[in-house]
């Protein structure tokens, strides 16, 4: 099982908060205070996985701190899925400012995360992806996901 | 009228049958003409979606063919695919595809790869099936990969809660490792940890435990023992505390904590429904988990118990006329083939080795139906048998008995309802719904003059009237309704079964058995519901011993969920079941641990005091082994 890792690099009342691994019901986030930071950044690039604990208590934590402004960068595709699909996990005045979206190659079987930026490949209005996505020898890739479903939280704020 | 089919005309009949062959190997319907008189006939007939058209036809050549029939038929959708060995040069071909706006050229002799490339695209949406129909299909690929289960449960929007056992089996069946977290649309998350297929954690909200009530009811520990642990000065867990203070084995906590994870993957399934979303990740195996043999127990108990027979005749009707494959590992030794709920249907391994269909079970009068839609749905959730992709009958007579009795389901029922009732409320417009209601009647009869010709037409005009008048608001109105009638039905449900439980403690049993009945009528999610009716039904026949209704009462008892089987009142209607099968040391037992649950209850004291004095008067046709110790030691050692 892929190790919890979590860092605070506080600037002043700001913080990029970089979270690694599996988010479940070990991780204690009580020791990760949120207090005294009015904006954040969080980092999460590296989640492996999360489950329902998991999902209960990231909630709860950016709870403590429901003022700050919270936006989240490099979302692997289990945080979209969450963000989705479980009201709350991206606070009301949170926003996504990178994602990456799956794609694949049915005949290579290759599978390749493309990361989607705020600005280039969305904005607030819709999703422009990249006109074309290939794999390490070339071959042209499709978009692995429902986008009716994976973009829907484009469209919730 | 049935979609997806493709009309060649073409004069050279070795070609054209060929080309039939292929195609309908690949699974479309194909007509074939040789001259533009027979094409017109077959366009009339049929909804035509590709004409793959020889351009040197006798008579009117095929590009005249192709203009005029666009000019007249203007109305129609379909795809021209022009055919030639002559004219093969380029600005020629050009020509053509531009004066009869035709998709694509085929030059002879092609390959049938490209045909296949053409209709390819094509057959993938046609083709496409909607995802729980493509979930309870899985099972028939020989191999899933995780790409697959994952896409698969993706694509699921919103499932009924009632497909978890489905889920978790299809998990556990691959391997998988990872978290299931499942939403439900109060805003709760539930998560289910599976480590190589094992379950190795439950995760719910709801965190009654029922650890106390499980300990007592396995007969590990006596009410005393949890007091006496509770009364102990630390902080461990109520089955730590047991074990440290030796009124407990570890063994028997681990049994105890596999037994509470299926009370809580059981209070999952319900009639809510959930979104899914399953993450690949790995999981470590950790004890007490559930495996795949497990599982099996617990799969059979939840479709068993948790499945209302209505909503399984919902599921399964579009799958009504299908045949029955059984898979090759599917034999009287198999362990699901020893579980009761099949068990319970004499000779079904014989009739599905035949490839029957449901329809025909159904009309096997010695089954009972719930029984036999329970028992196919679980044989469906092992993989051990799954549904044939199209209907198929062996003949005409078996096509037409079928959409008969499909035609009597839905006579008296409204558009919505019918709707529901056939899986077909999420289409919008009939030609969207065209492959899945041919898949529901089954193929469209070519001649007028067959039996089955008039039905099938009749439901297919039904069923896409149907769909084509209910606009989604419309839709939404009558959801609303049906949901809220539901709920008054329930709130009814709930007052019959109140009575009766009263009706039940004064011995008034036939009176509450009718209450029961139209209760369970009303609504099929009582809580307790199946107790109540058993115990009602074995006050009735305590006297009788009917063996037919000893069955019946079997039945009940096996509809009864893990969840709801933690209290007083399950040992106690499991007792009444063992007296009633003269089984009374097991009957003696049932009411010690009523007793224990709940030592006020005087239903249960009573019982046990009849059943006492019984005992007393066989013991004297008693055997040792079943003896207690002091009436052993009287019998041997007793003065002559």
């Amino acid at each position: 099982m892929s190790k919890f890792e979590l860092k605070i690099d506080k600037n002043a009342d700001a913080a990029k908060i970089t979270i690694a691994g599996t988010i479940d019901e070990d991780v204690d986030f009580n020791e990760f205070s949120l207090n005294g930071i009015n904006q954040m950044e969080f980092d999460l690039n590296s989640v492996k996985s999360i489950n329902s604990c998991g999902i209960r208590e990231w909630i709860k934590w950016l709870g403590t701190n429901s003022k700050a402004k919270m936006t989240y960068v490099n979302c692997p595709k289990i945080i979209v899925d969450q963000i989705n699909m479980v009201d709350g996990f991206l606070p009301q005045n949170g926003k996504v400012l990178s994602f990456y979206v799956p794609y694949y190659n049915d005949d290579s079987g290759t599978e390749k995360n493309v990361l989607f930026r705020h600005g280039n490949e969305f904005t607030d209005g819709g999703v422009t992806p990249p006109e074309k996505v290939v794999d390490e020898t070339g071959n042209a890739m499709e978009m692995d996901v429902i986008e009716s479903k994976y973009f829907k939280f484009l469209s919730k704020k | 009228m049935a979609k997806n089919k493709i009309l060649i005309l073409e004069d050279d009949k070795t070609l054209s049958q060929s080309l039939q062959e292929a195609l309908e190997k690949r699974g479309f319907e194909v007509v074939a003409a040789v001259n533009s008189e027979e094409a017109n006939a077959l366009l009339n007939q049929h909804k035509i979606e590709y004409i793959f058209v020889d351009c040197l036809l006798p008579g009117v050549s095929g590009d005249e063919f192709v203009i005029k029939l666009k000019k007249e038929k203007a109305d129609k959708k379909f795809k021209v695919i022009l055919m030639s060995g002559i004219y093969t040069d380029k600005s020629t071909i050009q020509d053509l595809l531009k004066r009869t706006q035709a998709a694509a050229f085929l030059k002879k002799p092609f390959d049938l790869d490209q045909i296949f490339n053409i209709v390819k695209e094509k057959e993938e949406v046609t083709k496409k099936e909607t995802p729980r129909k493509m979930l309870y299909q899985i099972f028939s690929k020989d191999m899933v990969s995780t790409r697959e289960k994952r896409k698969l449960i993706e694509s699921i929007e919103e499932i009924p809660a009632y497909d978890l056992p489905f889920i978790y089996s299809l998990l556990t069946e691959t391997k998988s490792s990872g978290y299931l977290n499942i939403y439900f649309n109060d805003g709760s998350v539930s998560g289910i940890a599976f480590s190589n297929g094992c379950i190795v954690a439950v995760d719910a909200e709801d965190k009654s435990t029922y650890i106390g009530e499980l300990l007592i009811q396995s007969g590990y520990v006596s009410p005393t023992d949890i007091q006496k642990a509770l009364q102990s000065k630390n902080n461990q867990r109520l089955g730590q505390r047991l074990i440290s203070s030796n009124l407990m084995s570890p063994h028997a906590l681990d049994l105890t904590m596999i037994e509470q994870m299926n009370v809580r993957l059981s209070k999952t399934i319900s009639e809510k429904t959930v979104k899914l979303n399953f993450s690949a990740s790995e999981v470590e195996l950790t004890q007490p988990n559930i495996d795949s043999e497990l599982l099996l127990n617990y799969l059979h108990d939840w479709i068993a118990s948790k499945l209302p027979a209505n909503w399984l005749k919902n599921l399964y009707v579009m799958w009504a006329g299908h045949q029955i494959i059984p898979n090759a590992q599917l034999k009287q030794d198999h362990p699901c083939m020893q579980m009761s709920l099949v068990q319970s249907l004499d000779g079904l391994l014989d009739k599905l080795s035949k490839k029957t269909t449901l329809s025909e079970l159904l009309s096997v009068p010695e089954y009972n139906q719930a029984a036999l839609y329970k028992a196919l749905h679980f044989l469906v959730t092992k993989g051990l048998i799954y549904f044939s992709r199209n209907i198929s009958f062996d003949n005409v007579d078996d096509h037409f008995e079928y959409l008969t009795k499909l035609k009597s389901q839905i006579e008296n029922k409204t558009d919505y309802d019918m709707l529901e009732a056939l899986g077909l409320t999420q289409y919008n417009d009939s030609e969207s719904a065209a492959s899945e209601i041919e898949t529901l009647l089954g193929r469209e009869p070519m001649k007028k003059e067959e039996k089955n010709f008039g039905v099938w037409y009749e439901l297919y005009n039904k069923i896409s009237t149907a769909i084509n008048s209910l606009n989604p608001e419309a839709k939404i109105q009558l959801k609303k309704a049906s949901e809220k009638n539901e709920a008054e039905n329930r709130i009814k449900a709930s007052q019959l079964l109140d009575e009766s439980k009263k009706e039940l403690m004064l011995s008034q049993f036939q009176s509450a058995l009718v209450k029961l009945k139209e209760a369970g009528r009303l609504s099929s999610t009582l809580f307790q519901y199946n107790i109540y009716i058993a115990w009602a039904r074995l006050g009735m026949n305590m006297q009788k011993k009917d063996k037919a209704v000893i069955k019946e009462i079997e039945f009940d008892l096996m509809q009864i969920p893990a969840d709801e089987r933690y209290d007083y009142l399950y040992p106690y209607v499991m007792g009444l079941y063992y007296k009633g099968t003269n089984d009374y040391l097991n009957a003696k037992k049932s009411f010690d641990k009523a007793l224990a649950m709940d030592n006020s209850f005087l239903a249960a004291k009573r019982e046990l005091s009849l059943i006492e004095q019984m005992m007393k008067k066989t013991r004297k046709n008693d055997n040792l082994f079943t003896m207690d110790l002091k009436d052993v030691v009287t019998v041997l050692f007793k003065k002559k």
